[in-house]
């Protein structure tokens, strides 16, 4: 089908883009892509991907980093994501060796506090102090992954599991942050924060409540 | 030539060493960006006939130099970028462990690095050309290239820990 040159409704180069989308699409479908199934056992791919996700104080930490970041703007909305793994990986290689952190689950909750009432007090800290913080807490987040990673049953992909996770809610919380481009987002956005804390002293009591 | 394709895409330091070079040369223009493409896959074949010459901690932190090198937004000239390519293709060669190197193998590796890297390239160099995208576009590759450096990072660490 001929596409009309004038027409608004698909950008220049959309038509080479989606072959080459389409043919990265068929490399994913691929029979062998889907082979070394030690990836989705426990210990692989799969479990270091969940391991964010299926906590709740990782995974609001990790979305709360992403909203800070983006509520700061630049360069923060990009360096806050950046700086989170790399650090992380600090407290992941000392999981790893198995060298004791103290306060490693106190730490955390104690993150999404922090971070939360930063989203709640819309705070605009200095980039040093930003990253500081998010660095800190990142070392206890991945202290908590890297400890696990020795005994997983394929340590490669659990690690580019929890990584890739552990970006994907930041991105997640990058998008949420850009609401507050919406009418009343940014209260919105400050109210979250204000949730994300409240979770958090929660978390730091040890959840009361729940068996 | 499956083999080598096969080890190639479900290894996770080969694809964690390939996404890296993706963002390392995004934005370097696709001659040099296609030849880098070239020059990874080359050295992914060389270095997938002869994996057990290497220390193990050689793939990993290969992949942390090149994912450093693109979270921080450097624009690599065409020395360096060639130099990226070849810590790249060196990662993949080593992470794709074929258990008997092959000819066909080798070809295998060789071929699907170029198809990877140079299709992703090609593909970026358009989204590039968007213009909302191109706003988006280098924040991605720093994010990217921080996974990429963070999990070479880890496995680093694991390579030593174990091989001490």
């Amino acid at each position: 089908m001929k596409r009309d040159p004038d027409s608004k409704l698909w950008p220049p180069g959309a038509a080479k883009v989606s072959r080459h989308a389409f043919g990265l699409l068929l490399l994913c479908l691929a029979a062998g892509a889907q082979a070394h199934t030690e990836g989705l056992v426990a210990g692989g791919f799969f479990s270091g991907f969940m391991h964010p996700l299926s906590g709740l104080d990782h995974l609001l930490a990790m979305i709360a980093v992403g909203i800070w970041g983006a509520s700061l703007g630049l360069p923060l909305i990009w360096a806050l994501p950046v700086v989170f793994p790399l650090l992380m990986v600090i407290g992941g290689v000392l999981g790893i060796a198995q060298l004791p952190l103290p306060f490693v689950e106190s730490g955390i909750a104690v993150s999404v506090v922090v971070l939360g009432l930063a989203i709640l007090a819309a705070w605009r800290a200095p980039i040093a102090v930003a990253v500081a913080i998010v660095g800190a807490f990142g070392v206890f987040h991945g202290y908590a992954h890297g400890a696990e990673l020795p005994s997983s049953a394929a340590p490669a992909a659990y690690s580019a599991g929890f990584v890739m996770s552990t970006g994907l809610l930041h991105l997640t919380g990058i998008a949420i942050g850009t609401l507050d481009r919406l009418p009343h987002g940014r209260q919105v956005l400050r109210a979250s924060g204000g949730v994300i804390a409240i979770v958090g002293v929660w978390i730091f009591a040890g959840m009361p409540g729940v068996a | 030539m499956l083999t080598g394709a096969y080890h190639v895409v479900t290894s996770p330091l080969a694809l964690a060493a390939m996404g890296g070079l993706i963002a390392a040369l995004m934005g370097v223009g696709e001659t040099l960006s296609l030849g880098c493409a070239g020059v990874a896959a080359v050295s992914a074949a060389a270095t997938a006939a002869l994996p057990r010459h290497f220390a193990p901690f050689v793939a990993p932190a290969a992949v942390v130099v090149v994912g450093l090198s693109a979270s921080a937004g450097l624009q690599p000239r065409t020395v360096v970028a060639a130099l990226l390519a070849l810590m790249a293709g060196l990662a993949t060669g080593i992470a794709t462990d074929l258990d008997v190197p092959s000819w066909e193998g080798v070809i295998g590796v060789a071929g699907t690095v170029l198809f990877i890297i140079g299709g992703a390239v090609a593909g970026l160099d358009d989204l590039n050309r968007m213009p909302r995208l191109a706003r988006v576009l280098p924040i991605g590759r720093r994010v990217l290239g921080s996974w990429v450096a963070a999990i070479g990072l880890l496995l680093g660490a694991l390579a030593v820990r174990m091989a001490g």
